[in-house]
């Protein structure tokens, strides 16, 4: 800090009655003097007096000597020697404050750094246990799917290999059934028709004895149809009346639903249903026509589709 | 001023006036004594030991407060980054 940085200050305050003795009450005070009363007073009104009083205390003692030197011999080089001193040691005073005051901030700033060194890690921990955790989650996550997975996988293969018994069983009662009834597969499902001249004698709803092996043969492929629902179907020709044919029809279908239940096929499966001289599959004006018409027919309904 | 010197005063404008004021007044109180004038010497010895103090000091305040700052703004831009980084 030069002194030219203080000749504002010195016109300034040379301008000023300052409180000086009687011998220098017509003699302005050297330019060094009135710079160190101007920083003096700045330093004293500054943070300097409070980081620095020992610094600033000195100072004081130095412009107090020039202040008397002044006093006692006002144009004197030692007078404006001492200012000069007494300018310096302000001065002094005021950069060992600044030194002070930045030693300060610089450890203050150690200290905060090493706790935000802290607080930083303890948010990556955090971060890092945040993410372990959600990895573990997704882990376990992971491991639940493919357990469905592989469950799910193994029902698919517990229902295919179902799927395939039954269709296996399927054929084989069909082929079994093939040599005592006509079978045909009809949008309906698997349709088995048996004559009425095997199973019943004309008008009546009695079972042939005849008849019991070939129904035995019908019960044991229904109950190899496990799952499927039966219907039981009558049908007559078309001599007699609506209200006879009617009631034979439902009778031998019922007879016969009876009987494959005697065999064993559940009764929560099977159903019976008399049609009467409706749905005729052939002529009913010729003898023949009227013999194929007189039959009882077995639908193995089809399989609701599972979801 | 050697310690003034030492401390890299030359590299700070304020402190190296100061320096070059009491290498000066040194020299000026040489050629006193020379001449006999011990009392005038002895007065620009102090004016020049006065600068030469100022001169270390200033030498030191210089970097230091520069030191000082850059800490205070490093913490700074932890203290945010941490803020922005809060989990």
């Amino acid at each position: 800090m030069s002194l030219n940085k203080w000749n504002i200050g010195t016109l300034v305050l040379s301008c000023l009655p300052l409180l000086l003795g009687a011998s220098c009450a017509t003699v302005q005070p050297p330019s060094e003097l009135l710079a160190a009363r101007a920083e003096y007073q700045k330093a004293s009104d500054s943070s300097t007096a409070k980081v620095n009083p020992a610094g600033l205390h000195e100072a004081k003692n130095s412009l107090d000597n020039a202040n008397k030197s002044f006093e006692q011999d006002p144009k004197s080089e030692y007078t404006r020697d001492i200012s000069y001193v007494a300018l310096r040691k302000v001065q002094l005073a005021v950069a060992q404050a600044h030194i002070e005051s930045a030693n300060l901030e610089k450890a203050q700033a150690g200290l905060d750094k090493q706790k935000t060194t802290e607080v930083a890690l303890a948010q990556s921990e955090t971060r890092l246990s945040n993410s372990e955790e959600q990895r573990r989650q997704g882990a376990e996550q992971l491991s639940r799917s493919d357990q469905a997975l592989q469950t799910s996988g193994q029902q698919l293969d517990a229902e295919k290999q179902a799927r395939q018994n039954a269709e296996r069983q399927a054929e084989e009662a069909t082929a079994n059934l093939t040599k005592i009834a006509l079978v045909k597969q009809e949008q309906r499902g698997l349709v088995i028709t048996l004559s009425g001249s095997i199973l019943f004698t004309s008008g009546q709803s009695h079972l042939l004895a005849n008849a019991r092996p070939k129904l035995d043969e019908v019960a044991l492929a229904l109950q190899k149809a496990e799952g499927n629902n039966f219907i039981v179907e009558g049908y007559t020709d078309s001599v007699g009346s609506e209200s006879r044919n009617q009631d034979l029809s439902t009778r031998r279908a019922s007879t016969v639903r009876d009987y494959l239940v005697d065999r064993g096929v559940s009764s929560e499966r099977i159903k019976a249903v008399g049609f009467g001289k409706s749905k005729p599959i052939a002529e009913n004006s010729t003898a023949e026509g009227r013999a194929n018409n007189r039959r009882v027919e077995i639908v193995i309904q089809r399989r609701e589709p599972t979801s | 001023m050697r310690a003034a010197e030492e401390m890299g005063a030359a590299k700070v404008p304020e402190a190296a006036l100061e320096l070059k004021l009491a290498h000066d007044q040194t020299e000026q109180a040489k050629q006193l004594l020379k001449n006999g004038e011990k009392d005038r010497a002895d007065l620009l010895l102090l004016r020049a030991q006065a600068d030469a103090e100022l001169a270390l000091a200033l030498a030191k305040e210089g970097p230091l407060v520069a030191d000082a700052k850059n800490a205070s703004d490093e913490v700074k831009a932890l203290q945010q980054r941490n803020q922005q980084t809060k989990p």
